[in-house]
Order: structure tokens, then sequence, then C-alpha cells
């Protein structure tokens, strides 16, 4: 007979939060999801549900009703990933470990229970662990998963429910604990159907007829009449290749060449899954136990072994061998589909551009720090300094279309303009005179005025001092300034915003 | 002199673009003493009558036009300079949109071209003066030669310079003179945040997110004649070209002539086809057996006079339009009343138009048709709401779309919608702006959400920036015209083309057309209109008139009832007026026992009196108080009493106020009429000033004490937005009448009437039957095998009862219900007999059973749900029916769980709305010790603190209240009176406006037989109505303290939502 336990993580999403900052164990918050154009909770921390709120009402209901709540945007995703966590955990206990709908978990301790002294001293030390941990958790163990979720959910915590002791045990269970559809669920609620008892106490035939054959097999996967396909965790293998050296190698070249098989190793192996790094690390291990590790990034999947070799040369530099190296780790950290490029006639020469250009990207970026390689990105503003941002190039979203409409621009912005003349009075016209970095400039207007006003809606200090008449001129030097005017009324002040050429 | 006209505007009738109204437009240029402004509106002339009204007020001359945008984006000002120009230009606006769905327009350069001659047209350049445009302008100049101009701006872009000169050198080619322009989107540029949230709207994106889309900065404003010349330096003539394009238009808004249609085809005079009518129909009014002396002499005498009146303005083809209609409803059957001052007439009277008889009441003739105050007779007919649309299109077929259209309603943003749309704009939260809604009640934003303690305890933050924002721009933005609506029932009908007076659009309705205008610029125009409308309460009659013949072998009409009845007047004293028209809501009952109306003319008053207009202006108590002899009735003047004399000396019709400025403030009938409308709408406010000043120096002038005069005029103000005349009154009045005098002799007659007309009046289904019941009537639930769509009167124990129809039963249709009717034969057995027979859907099935509708099954709801939710299959197949039937047949027998009442009277909510088994309060009474009964409070003395609790059924918040909510709260025995005082209201805020089930303390007020709780504490109960159906919960009777009082939670399936499942009706 198959035994089963099911582990249910009711305030999982707290929990997780609490467990990064303890401070938050003492106070009610709430955690918020949104969804089109609402926002409600949830998830609550246990004071919080105490205090009367519930799942799935609206934030502003909530704050309403307590203002010194605290709030935390869901991450359900996060919460995936600590279940993940608790499920890997859980696998020492038996390998077959699975994780069900919403926050459960389910052991199949078939055979294994002995190990730990038996069902009842499992149950204590799932508990106690998981309690450690910091989570709350809800135990049950039955025949089968339908009535170890059922019991977990709405029996006693650590019920230990045996094929004879079922029958009895289940029948005060809600309707709810057989996990029906929505509209079965309901329908025995309007018919008073509240107990499994009640369902139980009428006859089959009927019954499939108002809860459908669906509902019959939750029935009967509850009672253990009917089994239940379980799919059971598998963990992937890491992308990951290793060469140990009996002499180890004492020079950059070994290194090298070490390095030119593992990668070949694992390219073909990440061919054979389309599949291309965009982040990989290498690792150094000395005969004094020393390491050394080094990464690459990628603007794109690649698995062409003479590039990924070339950008971790870059590094080698670095390379101590010491006493000489006897452990070679490559591991491929990030992988990403490969994708293959059409070649087209016409735009070859685009194309190659634009490969090139991420070529050169990827090689700078490893060179020097892929903090400080940039691309710009055109942004939507009429403010200058607000119609682009900075992005870091290995990343960056490529070629995306400057828009033309918004006035010419200089190529390079100051980021603080420079005051070059006051004068008192309004004046319209660009001035024939600035002073540049104190030297007088003599000025001829080319085109101007462009009038900018602020983002009313944002309070930006820089533009505090209203629109601003936005000009180029030319200096009897030869370079283009894009100037701007600004007014109080009584005096004009003028800056350089920009430098062209 | 030169000066610029600005001829490129776009004002916030382009909807969601301009973001100035046309006034403001007129105004600016007013005071930047421009030759002109133009108002051209996208593909539309929606917003030149305002416009043009008050460009008569301030003196500035104003161009009509619009923007005409083609199909392949060309765009042309097209400006016409004569009147058949200007109708010309109509045409094509009118036949662009009607080829387009609503609010689109599609218009062709070919259609530009067959409707051009007349106008001038300003083309447009794009961005791009490349030779695509060249192209083009070289099309245009040939077709159009000397009417085409080029439009220049200068808006600070940076390339201004470059452009002009291109755009010089592309005129210069083409020899098209150049025009200077600013294509302005709003009359200042203080207007910018404005413009930017209306483009934010438009895309639907916020504002963080608009980009480039926004303005760059504010320039597309008017400007001055110098400015003009300064940004045109070198261009000057551009600006000259300006004034000589509005010197050549001379057209102007009030040429349009308006004509009546001609309704005799038979080559007769209108006059005398009017006059036979009257003489031909006079006998059927005042018939031989009951006027053996023929026509009372004083009728004759006012048949004269009338027609001797409209002869001379010559408004008989337009009595013989509403008679034409009126004959076609009563031909059709469909009831119908008119009223309107012109409606009170004895014509209309003896033309069937109206059913008061103008002897009955001594009515006021003034207002009939003024001879100086050259303005359209007003009738409004109201019809079967259900049966309203037959009358629409008899009128649409008679006259043809072209000459008959519906006037346009301009839906403009309200506090709500505005801080909506300008919160989403600014990015935030729909759950924000929704509490932020919900702290505005109303429409006028003096009570918008201020104080940071409301803001707070709706859950936000009061530093936010953006709320202030939000709040300040929605402000600004509120009476923004959003879109065009139809008009609910305002018909204009013309003799020759409509289509040639102002554009007409298709309406969102299928077979409706709809013209540009709205009531209040038709009426600027002088321009006849008549109002179609639906009126609930016609359609109840009917069918309570029709009930009467059928059961009780009565037959009646509006014009037969016997008046003066006794019976009928008692029950209104007694506020016994659940369903009545007109008087049933809270605020009329309240007040029927101190009018205590005992004839017809006590009834035109009590329907006009609680009406925002008196109430403000303070003139309630005092006629309360004259009436009942407590206070002397005196009269300002000599003069005055001739006009108040009706009221007792209180000014309570807007008649009255009109003729009080006339002849106590010495206002001509023309500014009189002017100071009405000036307060019509809200935004104009800014020159009421003005009125005021004159009304109160008139009146004191006049020797009236200032205090009277203040007051006078205060009533005036609360008029011009609920204007109540008299003569709407008095048709008013006879409706009263008529359904008080049903619910008085047939209340159940009524009842089911009032039930079959649902929706409508001021109570729901549950409050309906409830009063039913407490009049005698036999209510019974509705039932598959005796219930039809509509409730029905049958005949039960000791005379006729009420059955329930299965139209109150949720889910359910009328097409189902017809089926089981007709398939009923001699009754269904089971509720599988039922699926077989009437062919009803499973699902249609479990919503009968969970109404609890199979009880003469001797099923119960459950039971009746387990039959129903055991059949699968939507259809039963034809051959095996029977066979299938016996084989079900052999379904063993099962026994579930009993309801117990909570569960039931839930249940019946869920289904219904309504039970008629118990009063959810009633079960739920344990839970609050010491709270009263609503009856029990007539015996409680005045002052004394007590206790309620109920299920809240209104709240009201009227605008002349100063915050100040009345509600009404339902509890087993009847109703509950609360007020609200606006502290308290502000301290219980969220139980005040969201409660469903509240308990209030507070003391007793009472005045007659009136009572009201002045409530001082407020707790909402609302999640007790969840708990009903736990049987466990009711069982415990009174806790020494409530249970813990948990948020309703709103993440639930709809159907269990308390707030779905017990509304309250809530009017602001």
């Amino acid at each position: 007979m198959q035994r089963m336990i099911c582990i249910w993580f009711p305030f999982l999403e707290s929990e997780r939060l609490i467990r990064q900052n303890h401070d938050l164990a003492q106070r009610p918050f709430a955690l918020i999801m949104r969804e089109a154009n609402r926002a409600f909770v949830s998830a609550l921390s246990r004071n919080a549900e105490n205090m009367g709120f519930a799942p799935g009402m609206s934030l502003a209901d909530v704050r309403a009703a307590a203002p010194d709540m605290l709030y935390y945007d869901a991450d359900p995703m996060q919460d995936i990933r600590c279940l993940q966590g608790l499920l890997r955990w859980a696998s020492r206990f038996t390998p077959r470990v699975s994780r069900g709908g919403g926050h459960n978990l389910y052991l199949d301790i078939t055979g294994a229970s002995h190990l730990f002294g038996g069902e009842d001293a499992l149950l204590d030390t799932l508990e106690t662990q998981l309690n450690d941990f910091g989570f709350a958790a809800r135990l049950a163990l039955a025949d089968s998963k339908a009535a170890a979720w059922g019991f977990a959910h709405f029996g006693k915590s650590k019920s230990n429910i045996t094929a004879e002791k079922l029958p009895d045990a289940a029948n005060d269970l809600p309707v709810e604990a057989l996990r029906l559809s929505y509209a079965s669920t309901a329908l025995c609620q309007r018919l008073g159907l509240r107990k499994i008892r009640d369902l139980r106490a009428l006859p089959r035939v009927t019954l499939t007829n108002r809860i459908g054959l669906e509902g019959i097999n939750r029935l009967d996967h509850f009672f253990g009449r009917r089994a239940e396909v379980t799919e059971f965790a598998r963990y992937k293998k890491r992308l990951m290749e290793e060469a140990q050296f009996f002499d180890s190698l004492a020079t950059n070249a070994g290194v090298e060449a070490a390095l030119e098989e593992l990668l070949e190793k694992l390219c073909h192996r990440l061919s054979g899954m389309q599949q291309g790094i965009r982040k990989a690390r290498l690792q150094l291990e000395r005969v004094d136990h020393e390491t050394m590790s080094f990464s690459i990034q990628l603007t794109r999947p690649s698995i062409d072994v003479n590039l990924l070799k070339r950008l971790f040369l870059h590094h080698f530099d670095q390379i101590d061998v010491g006493f000489g190296i006897d452990r070679l780790i490559l591991i491929a950290e990030q992988a990403a589909p490969l994708t293959l490029h059409q070649l087209s006639l016409e735009n070859s020469k685009v194309q190659n551009r634009e490969q090139d250009m991420e070529r050169l990207i990827t090689e700078l970026s490893n060179m020097v720090g892929y903090r400080y390689i940039h691309r710009f990105i055109p942004a939507d503003s009429h403010i200058p300094e607000r119609a682009f941002s900075r992005e870091a190039a290995l990343y960056a979203s490529k070629s995306q279309r400057w828009i033309p409409s918004s006035g010419k621009r200089p190529l390079r912005i100051l980021k603080k303009p420079v005051s070059v003349l006051l004068h008192d009075g309004i004046e319209k016209k660009a001035p024939e005179t600035v002073f540049w970095h104190g030297h007088k400039c003599h000025l001829t207007p080319l085109s101007g005025p462009e009038r900018i006003e602020p983002d009313w809606w944002r309070d930006d200090p820089g533009w505090r001092n209203g629109p601003r008449d936005y000009w180029w001129v030319k200096t009897h030097f030869g370079a283009l300034f894009w100037l701007y005017r600004v007014t109080d009324g009584m005096k004009t002040q003028w800056f350089v915003h920009g430098l062209g050429s | 002199m030169l000066r610029f006209a600005e001829l490129h505007t776009t004002t916030n009738f382009t909807f969601l673009e301009g973001a100035s109204h046309p006034e403001d437009y007129v105004r600016r240029a007013k005071e930047l003493d421009l030759e002109a402004v133009a108002i051209t509106d996208r593909n539309s002339l929606a917003g030149v009558v305002r416009a043009y009204a008050e460009a008569i007020k301030i003196d500035q001359r104003i161009i009509i036009g619009a923007e005409l945008l083609l199909s392949d984006g060309q765009c042309l000002v097209a400006l016409p300079t004569d009147r058949n120009a200007y109708g010309r230009l109509c045409r094509l606006i009118s036949c662009g949109r009607q080829r387009a769905e609503k609010s689109q327009c599609l218009i062709h350069k070919e259609d530009v071209l067959e409707w051009a001659e007349g106008m001038i047209f300003i083309l447009q350049a794009p961005e791009e003066i490349d030779g695509q445009f060249e192209e083009s302008l070289r099309y245009w100049v040939a077709e159009l030669g000397s009417a085409l101009y080029l439009a220049a701006e200068n808006l600070l872009l940076g390339q201004d310079e470059l452009r002009l000169a291109r755009l010089h050198e592309v005129a210069q080619a083409h020899k098209v003179p150049l025009v200077a322009s600013n294509h302005a989107v709003m009359h200042r540029p203080e207007n910018r945040p404005v413009a930017d949230i209306l483009t934010c709207i438009r895309e639907h994106c916020t504002i963080d997110e608009a980009g480039t889309r926004l303005q760059k900065n504010a320039e597309r404003h008017l400007k001055s004649t110098e400015e003009m010349l300064e940004l045109f330096s070198g261009y000057e003539d551009a600006v000259r070209q300006s004034q000589e394009i509005s010197q050549k238009i001379s057209f102007s808004l009030d040429e349009l002539k308006y004509e009546y249609p001609e309704e005799v085809s038979n080559g007769q005079d209108p006059q005398t086809e009017l006059e036979r009518l009257v003489i031909h129909r006079l006998p059927a009014r005042y018939p031989a057996h009951l006027f053996p002396h023929g026509v009372p002499e004083k009728v004759a005498e006012l048949i004269q006079r009338e027609l001797s009146v409209i002869k001379e303005l010559n408004y008989a083809p337009y009595f013989l339009t509403i008679y034409d209609i009126v004959k076609f409803a009563t031909e059709q059957g469909i009831l119908c009343q008119g009223r309107g001052s012109a409606a009170n007439s004895v014509v209309c009277y003896i033309l069937g138009i109206t059913s008061v008889s103008p002897e009955r009441l001594d009515m006021v003739f003034e207002r009939f048709i003024s001879v100086e105050r050259n303005e359209p007779p007003d009738i409004d007919v109201d019809f079967e709401h259900e049966r309203r649309e037959e009358v629409i299109q008899y009128i649409y077929e008679k006259y043809g779309r072209h000459r008959a259209g519906l006037s346009a309603t301009v839906i403009c943003y309200r506090a709500r919608s505005a801080i909506r749309e300008v919160g989403k704009a600014l990015g935030l939260s729909q759950d924000t702006l929704a509490s932020m809604t919900s702290l505005v009640w109303g429409w006028s934003m003096s009570d918008r959400v201020t104080s940071r303690a409301q803001i707070k305890a709706a859950g936000l933050d009061p530093d936010d920036r953006r709320l202030a924002l939000c709040a300040e721009l929605s402000q600004k933005i509120m009476g923004y015209p959003r879109h065009l609506s139809q008009h609910v029932g305002g018909f204009i009908i013309t003799k020759s083309r409509l289509d040639e007076i102002v554009p007409v659009e298709n309406a969102a309705m299928e077979n409706r057309t709809v013209i540009e205008w709205d009531k209040d610029d038709i009426d600027t125009l002088g321009i006849l209109k008549v109002d179609v409308l639906g009126l609930g309460m016609l359609s109840c009659i009917r069918r309570a008139f029709a009930l009467l013949k059928s059961h009780y072998g009565i037959s009646h009409t509006l014009a037969s009832l016997p008046e003066g009845d006794t019976a009928v007047y008692d029950m209104l004293c007694k506020a016994d007026s659940v369903g009545v028209f007109q008087v049933e809501s809270r605020a009329q009952m309240s007040f029927l026992p101190r009018m205590k109306p005992r004839n017809f003319y006590d009834l035109v008053i009590e329907v006009a009196i609680v009406r925002p207009g008196p109430i403000q202006g303070d003139m309630v108590h005092p006629y309360i108080r004259r009436r009942n002899g407590e206070e002397k009735a005196v009269y300002p003047s000599k003069e005055l009493e001739g006009v108040l004399g009706k009221t007792l000396g209180v000014p309570l019709f807007q008649e009255q106020a009109m003729r009080i400025a006339i002849v106590g403030a010495g206002f001509s009938p023309g500014e009189a009429d002017q100071l009405r409308r000036a307060m019509a709408t809200f935004r104009k406010m800014g020159t009421i000033n003005s009125f005021r000043d004159k009304f109160i120096r008139g009146m004191e002038r006049n020797g009236y004490d200032t205090e009277f005069a203040e007051r006078c005029f205060k009533q005036i103000e609360g008029f011009g937005e609920y204007g109540f005349p008299e003569s709407h009154a008095a048709s008013f009045a006879l409706l009263v009448y008529a359904s008080a005098w049903l619910k008085c002799h047939h209340p159940d007659a009524f009842a089911c009437a009032l039930l079959n007309s649902q929706p409508m009046g001021f109570y729901a289904p549950a409050q309906i039957i409830r009063d039913a019941r407490e009049h005698g009537v036999m209510v019974k639930p509705a039932d598959v095998n005796y219930s039809a769509w509509d409730s029905i009167l049958e005949p039960g124990e000791g005379g006729l009862v009420l059955r329930l129809g299965l139209r109150q039963v949720k889910g359910m249709n009328e097409g189902d219900a017809d089926w089981i009717v007709a398939a009923r034969q001699n009754g269904y057995v089971t509720v599988r007999d039922l699926w077989l027979r009437a062919g009803v859907k499973p699902a249609i099935l479990k919503r009968l059973a969970d109404a609890d509708a199979f009880s003469s099954l001797h099923l119960d709801r459950r039971e009746a749900l387990w039959q129903a939710s055991g059949i699968k299959g939507e259809k039963p197949l034809p051959l095996f029916s029977y066979a299938r039937e016996d084989e079900q047949g052999m379904e063993p027998d099962v026994i579930l769980p009993k309801m117990h009442i909570g569960e039931d009277v839930l249940q019946d909510y869920r289904s219904l709305r309504l039970s008629l088994r118990d009063h959810p309060i009633k079960l739920l009474r344990p839970q609050f010790p010491g709270t009263m009964k609503s009856k029990s409070l007539l015996s409680v003395s005045d002052k004394q603190r007590v206790s309620v609790v109920g299920l809240v059924l209104a709240r009201q918040r009227p605008g002349t209240s100063k915050g100040v909510v009345f509600m009404t709260l339902e509890d087993e025995d009847g109703s509950i009176n609360i007020v609200v005082w606006r502290k308290v209201c502000e301290r219980y805020r969220r139980a005040v406006m969201t409660g469903r089930l509240v308990q209030i303390s507070g003391v007793i007020e009472r005045k007659d037989i009136v009572t009201h709780l002045i409530a001082d504490r407020i707790t909402d109960y609302s999640s007790y109505l969840e708990k009903l159906g736990d049987e466990n919960f009711l069982k415990k009777a009174s806790r020494a303290e409530p249970v813990k009082n948990r948020p309703v939670s709103l993440h639930k399936h709809p159907r269990d939502m308390i707030k779905a499942l017990f509304p309250s009706r809530d009017f602001h």
C-alpha cells in the first residue's frame, strides 16, 4: 500500500519574507498582487490574518482599515523557488517527492518510514525541521495523495490515516477537502451537502449525475479506489565539464590547451541541445588548494570555441599557476537557445555590421568589464536629457529607432548646463557674445528658437526656471553650441547645454 | 488697422484634443482684441452654438467653420462665407459622418469638391514640405482656385524660420496666399496640462509613457496681433491675410431661419386646419350630456384667445405636428401625456395632447406663449417607456431622416469620471482611484476630496503629489465634453432639409440619427423641438388599467378617473405613497403629512416644492407655515401679490421666479430668460454675478427687502439647474393622482403593474411587495405551475392574489418563461417533466430551483435542485424522451438536509432579490439586543435615544443639504429615516457610504407623524448578512460582545457578494 505525506505551507509567502527579515515576525503585513486594474491582497502574515483580514481583499480596503500595516509586492516566482528548495530538502527522506498545485509538497514514503523511526516519528521530524526553518506546516499521512491533501488542509495536523481509519475519519471532513471543481463544490453547498459523510450517503449513480465523472474520480482517488498518477521530481545535470591532471599544468599555454578541450566538449554537448553559452565560468584549482575563477559573458549565445576561448584569454594574464594547476572546471552558468540567422543577400552588409558590433561589444565588455560599456537607448520625451537612457551594452536591447521629430539634438549633452551669459531684461534673440569657460566667444545663430516646456507633472530641479528657448549657434572658432535661455521676467540667463560639430 | 484673426482653433468639442471651451476662445479673443476667431472643430460643428451665444453676449466676432480631416490624411479648414455655403458644409459633414460609424467621419477629397462652393479653404501643410505636398497643393489650386489659402504657423519648434521660408517659397510658386495661424488647441498657455492629460486619455497611456505625443511647449494658444506680427516678422502679409479672409465671410448663425414643417398636404392653411380640428374635437371633451348648455363660456373665450395668439405667431404647424404624433400613439394604444407651458392650453386639452382640463387648475396663462418673447412654445410628450421607440420610428418615417433628427446630449466629465480618467492618465492605480471616487458624492467639485483626513481614511497618502495634481486637474476637466450622445427624446423636425442646418450623424442605437447640437444650442437658435420622452409610470398605469378591465370589468382612462376622491387624499396625507408617481421618495414622504394635500392643485405644489430650487431658496418652510396657518401670508408688494397669490406669497414655480425678475427687479422678459439660461449650466457661473447685482439692485430700487431679494435670487439659482415649472408640475400631478387612485382603490392591480414595469421608480420589487402585503394584498411566490413571465392576478382564497412572475427570478429570460406557460397544460409533475415539455435548459431549471419555483410540485429548493442537476444534456432527444423518463424514474430517492429559515431567506435574496418568508433583520435581531423595531419607534417620545438596525435601502445626499446624508433603513417592520449630519458622516464615512447592514444609535426627532433618527453612532455589520445561512450563528442569541466584525471580503464569487445581494439605491 502506498503511503503518502502531504505538506501544506499555509503561510509560505509571508514566512519566506520573514526568513529574510526577522523584524517582520512581530508585525502584521500583507503581500500585494496587481491584476489588470486591481491591487489586492494575495497573502497575509499570520498575525495580519488574525486581525481579521483575508486574502482577496482590495488593497485600499485593507489600508483604510489598518493604516499601519506593511505592504510588499507578492512574488509568486520566488515562492515557487522557495518550494523547490524545500522539495530538494524533502528528497533526503525519500527520493519520491513532488510538488503539487498551491503550496503543497508530496512525499511518497512507502517503505521508507522505518529509516526515520516509523511514520509518526517521521511526521514529527518533518514538522520540527520545517518549524526550525521558520515555516508553519500542516502535514497528513494517508494512503493516497488526495486523502493526504484533504487531511492536511482540513483535518488535524500530523494526522496519520490508515486504510482502516480512513472511512470514519473522512466523514467529518468538509466537501471542500475533496477538491471538486468550483461548480460542483457550489452545487454541493446549495444542496446542503456539507461533509463528505453527506456525499457518501448518496447512491453513487445519482451522485455521478450531479458532480460528474470527474467528481466521482476525485472521490475514488480520495478513498484509494483509484490510483492517481504522480510525477516525481528529477534533477537536471549541470552543464559543466572538468578535467583532472596527474601532472599539474605549470604554464598558461597548458591551461589554454586544457581549456580548449573542455570548451570543445561542452560546446559539443550544447550544440546537441541547440543551446549556446551566454555566461561561463572557468575555475582553476591549484595543487596548494588555492582556487581562481574567471567569468565571461556574451551578447548572443554562442558555441564558437575560438570566440569563447579568446574571451577567457583576456583574463589569462591574471593566472598565477603557482606550483601548478591540477583541476579545471568549466561551467556554463547561463545557456540560451542558439539564434540562427538567415543570411540575406541584400542586407548582408547591414547584418555583418550588426554582428561585428555585437562581437565588438562582447570583446570590449569582457576586456574592461561590462559595467563600463554602454549603449544609448532612445527614450520618448521632449526634455533633452530624458530623451535617452544608458544601458550596459552587453544586455541592451538592440537598435531601437531614434525619434527624429524631437528636433535637432547635440551629440554631447552636458550633464550640468554651463551658464555663459546673464543680462538684465528680456532678450528674445540669441546673444552675439557669450563667455565660455572665461573666454569670450562670438556667435552666429544657426536656428532657433525651440521652446521646450518643463514636464509639469514632475518636480525636476533643473527645470524650475520654466520654459527654455533653445538655439543652435556657431562660435567664431568653429564649434557648435546648443544654447538655451531662461528668464524670470527681470533677467535673462543663457546656458550651454550641448556641443555639436 | 491690422488685426489678426485666428482661423484655426480646436475646442474641446474635438473630443479629447481641444483643451478649452468654445466660449473660452471667444472671451480670450475679445481680451486680445482680435478681428475674429474661427471655431473649427474636426469634422464637426458641435461647439459653434456655444461660441455664438458667448459672442453675442460680449460682442466679439466669430467665424463658423470646421477642420476637415480627409480620409487620406490631408487637413483643410473650411470656412463658409454665406448661408448656402454653410448648408453645404453641414451636408458635407453629415455625409461623412453617416457613412462612418458613430462618432467617426469619413470625408474624401472628392466630397470636398462636391460641396466646396462658397467656402474658403485653408490647407494645413504637413511636417515635411516635400514634393508630395506640392503635388497635392497643385491639385487643390487647380480645383479650388482663389478660395484656397495655405496655413503657416510659428510654434517655436526650432526650425520654424526654415519652414516659413519654405512655405513662402511654395506658396509663391503656386500663387496661394499664406495665412498665419496658431492651430490653437487652447485659449491660454496655462491649459497645457489639460491638453496633455487629454492626450493621455485619448492615447490610453499614462503621462509618463506619453513622451513626445504630448505638446513640446504651450505655443498652440490664441495670440495677440502684436505677438503674431513679431512671430511672423518678414511675413506680415500672412497676418494681414487672416484679417482679409475674415472680412470676406459674411455668414453668421443668426441667418439660420427655422421653419416649421407644414403639416397640411391638401393645400389647406395650417391655421384653418387647426381651427377645424378644435371645433371637430370639442364635443369629445365637452360632451352634450355633461354640458347641456354647450361649452362653458370661459372655455370658449380661452379657445378664442389661444387661437388668435397661435395665429399671430404662426405656431399652428407646431400644434399640428404634436397632434399628429399623439394621434398616432393613441391609435396604437400607447398611453401618452403632454406637458410644458403650451401643453396646458385648452387647445392641447381638446386635441387630446394632455388630459389635464384647464378648468381643473386655475392655470396661469402668462407663460403659455409670450408674444413679446418670440420663443417657440414648449410641449413635451411622455409616452410609455416601453413603447416610445414605435413613436420615434413613426416620426422618422413620416418626415424622413433628412428632416427629422434627435437632438444630442453632450456628455461631460463629472467629478467621478474626471477623477477616474485623470487619475489613470497620471498613473494612479485603479484601486487608489476607486477609493478616491468613492469619496466623491454628487458632482459639484466644491465637495471634492480635500481634507487630508478623508484621503487618509480612504487608505491613500495625502502627501502624494500626483494625488494633488489629480484633484486639481480633474476639477478643471469637469464639464469638458467627452462625447455626444442622443437626447432622450428631443426631436428636431424641419420643413426643408435638416442637414443643411446642422450636421446629422448616426447614433449608437440602430435606426437613430442625431444632430450635433444639444437642447441648449437649439434653444439659443430658437429652433423648435418636440420632446418624445419615455415615462415608466405611464406603462405602469396602462397595465393597471388593463388589469382593472380584465379582472374587475372597470375601464378607465387618465381623463376619466373620478376627481377629488377623499380616500386618495387621505392616503397621501398619511405618506402612504410607496410606488406613487413622484411623491414616493423619502423627502416627499416626510413632506406629505405636513403639506396635507386635499385637492389637485395641492398635488401640483407637492410635485414642484420638494425640489432643489425651492429648498435651496428656503421656500419650503415658509410655505408650510403659511399653509397651516402658523404664519400670515404677506406679500412684499401689490404687484408681487399677483404673481405669488396662489402660493401664499412664497415663490415655488419657475414661472414665478421669472415673473419676480420681471415684475420685481425690472428685467425685460428676454433678460429674465437669459438669466435662467445663464444658470442652467454650471460652467457659466462666472457670468452670474453681474445678473445677481442687477437683480438685487433692481429689487431694492423697487422697494423690496434685500434679504427677500437675495432669497429670490438664490431660488432662481436653484431653478437654473433643476428648473421645475408649474406647467410641468400640473401634468405630473395628474399622474400622481392617477397612480395614487390606483394604489388606494386597487392595490393589487397597482402592485402587479408596478412589478411588471420595473425597473422604474424609487423602490425595488422587495419594497413594492412588502407595501402591497401591508395593504392586504396576498402575494404568492413565483411557481412554474402558476406564474407567467409577468406578475399576474389570480383567483385565490377571498379574492384575487398577486402571483409573482418568473421575471423576478434571476437569470430567467422571457422566451423560456413563455415556453413554460405554453407547454404547461395541466401542470408539470416533475422537474424532468418541465425539461421535456418546455424544452428549458438545465441551467434555467437550476435557476428556477434556486428560486424555489417548484413548490407546487412538493419539491423544496434543494430537492428541486437535486432533480434539476441530475438532468444532463441541453435538450431531450425527441425519440427517446418518454423512454428516458421511465428509466430516470428509477433513480433512487435521496434525503437532503432541510434548509433552515436563514438559508432559505438568503437564497431567496440571491435568486429573487426579495423574500416572502422572513425579513433578514428579523432573523438577525437576536444579535442586536437593545435595538428597537421601526414600528415601535412611533411610540417613542421626541428626543429620546434609541438604537436601531436595518438594511440600507437608500442613501441620498442632495446637493442642497450641505453634506448631510439621508439614509433609509429597512427592518422587519418597515423603514426608518436616518439623518446623518456632516460631522457624524465624516467620522463614520465608510459605514455610511458602503454599509449594507448597519446599526445606528441616535436621538429621535419627530414632527407630526414624521419620525427621523438623528444618528450619532453608526456601525457596519454587513458581514452578518453573509452569516444568515449559518444556523449556529443565528442560534446563538445575543452576545455580550459583538463577534469580531470582519471586513467584508470582496474576493468572492459575485453570486455571494453582499454588495450585490442587498443593494442599496444611492442617489447623489
